[in-house]
């Protein structure tokens, strides 16, 4: 297994390289596309705009890699800004809505309030492997949320006022997290090294 | 959403210190220490913050970033010091930072900076610092660079131009104290509609049992209290357990 974190220039790579080490989770932080097509796993780590993060992968051309690896079945987990840029669609610097990654079927939408600070997650339909996790917090820090036109991929929601967010999505070797497991204490890296090491 | 307890750590010379209103400083460890213990304790984030680096128009403290980044801390960062443009911002983020605050650029003048900070890294990431003082019933920030105090009604007109999630409204007067002034919240909402993190002389359980009866205040920001007695954070804790999430300990 070869996990790479793809950095754009807001991303918050220290964390999660930090975090990974902690885990023991072996991986190389990267930029372009020549080096993340050596991965088997490729990290899409969290803080940006979507425009933002996206724009930067189109002009590096890791754009397109992302989707290959993707096709060929390699894992892509995507966190917080990186899970919202595998969507169809977003936008949050403009009103026109900007082509996502399209790994997972949804919109990215604006929500009314900042989601920011520790909420739990929450779910009915997720295998027992999941239960550890249930009603356990994590950090969140976004301000955009995924809908998605495929419930079914959602393992967790956590709930802000009436949004429900979907906070954990897992379609076969797609995974999103709308927390940061990097910044979630113990349960955190559980879960981070449940999900990169677990054969799903 | 629980309310965060976030423990607010003071760097001056790359050393925590005990502050009192930012004029007197007492030593209390090294900043990868302070902050391990801080995580470990279960703070829910913790605010690292190089007071001199502003004063001295320094670049963020990055070394010192890394450095805390690399230690055994899995607890949300926000570092404050010497953010001045988008590279900074971003370099702080980089280097270990979830999101930072804006001090000594917020002005009229920077509102066009300020918004190019957010398009790259998003509101949520971006936190404006408010230290305020109440002279004669009326609000004033004070100006740590020019040492004087600047209307409220001034401000106002800036933060409503730019794009940023959450206030972190310090009470000057009373920072390395014992007396937050509760008024102050209260004047800053009837300017502003706006969500805060509140620090300055936070130190007993009367004055955070008022101040989490605001839907608009997320965070109470607890400096030197937190910082040297172990079991502080979990006494809050379970003091307020309604109100601040149960700690997981490793």
């Amino acid at each position: 297994m070869s996990v790479a974190i793809l950095k754009y220039s807001s991303s918050n790579v220290s964390s999660l390289s930090n975090c990974l080490k902690s885990i023991g989770v072996k991986h190389y932080i990267c930029h372009s596309k020549k080096d993340l097509s050596y991965a088997s796993t490729i990290i899409l780590p969290g803080v940006g705009t979507y425009e933002g993060v996206l724009n930067e992968i189109k002009k590096n051309n890791t754009y397109e890699t992302i989707i290959e690896k993707a096709n060929q079945g390699n894992k892509i987990i995507g966190i917080c800004i990186g899970m919202q840029i595998l969507a169809e669609t977003g936008n949050e610097l403009s009103l026109k809505k900007s082509k996502g990654l399209g790994l997972i079927k949804g919109d990215v939408k604006k929500m009314n309030n900042f989601h920011i600070g520790w909420n739990k997650l929450q779910g009915k339909n997720f295998s027992k492997k999941f239960n550890q996790f249930k009603n356990q917090s994590f950090y969140f820090n976004h301000s955009n949320y995924l809908k998605l036109k495929n419930s079914k991929t959602v393992v967790f929601y956590s709930y802000l006022n009436d949004i429900k967010i979907p906070s954990l999505i897992i379609n076969k070797n797609i995974l999103g997290f709308q927390f940061h497991p990097e910044k979630s204490q113990v349960y955190g890296k559980k879960i981070l090294k449940f999900l990169i090491k677990e054969n799903l | 959403m629980n309310k965060r307890l976030t423990a607010m750590v003071t760097i001056k010379n790359d050393i925590v210190v005990q502050s009192f209103s930012y004029n007197n400083y007492l030593p209390i460890g090294t900043p990868e220490i302070v902050c391990e213990n801080l995580s470990r304790w279960g703070a829910d984030e913790i605010i690292v913050s190089s007071i001199d680096i502003s004063k001295k128009k320094l670049s963020p403290n990055l070394r010192l970033l890394e450095s805390i980044s690399r230690s055994k801390v899995s607890t949300p960062l926000i570092y404050s010091g010497g953010i001045g443009n988008t590279q900074d911002a971003m370099d702080a983020i980089n280097a270990g930072a979830d999101r930072v605050v804006i001090d000594s650029v917020l002005s009229e003048k920077k509102i066009d900076l300020i918004n190019k900070i957010t398009s790259k890294i998003g509101a949520q990431a971006l936190i404006i610092s408010m230290p305020v003082v109440e002279v004669e019933n009326k609000l004033f920030r004070y100006d740590y660079m020019s040492k004087s105090n600047v209307e409220f009604k001034k401000i106002t007109k800036i933060l409503k131009c730019i794009n940023f999630s959450e206030i972190l409204l310090i009470d000057k007067n009373n920072e390395g104290g014992d007396n937050f002034n509760i008024k102050l919240v209260n004047m800053i909402l009837e300017y502003l509609k706006c969500e805060l993190l509140v620090f300055g002389g936070i130190s007993n359980n009367r004055t955070i049992k008022e101040l989490i009866k605001y839907n608009e205040i997320n965070s109470i920001v607890i400096g030197n209290s937190l910082n040297y007695k172990e079991i502080q954070i979990s006494n809050l804790k379970s003091k307020f357990k309604k109100n601040f999430r149960k700690v997981n300990y490793e």
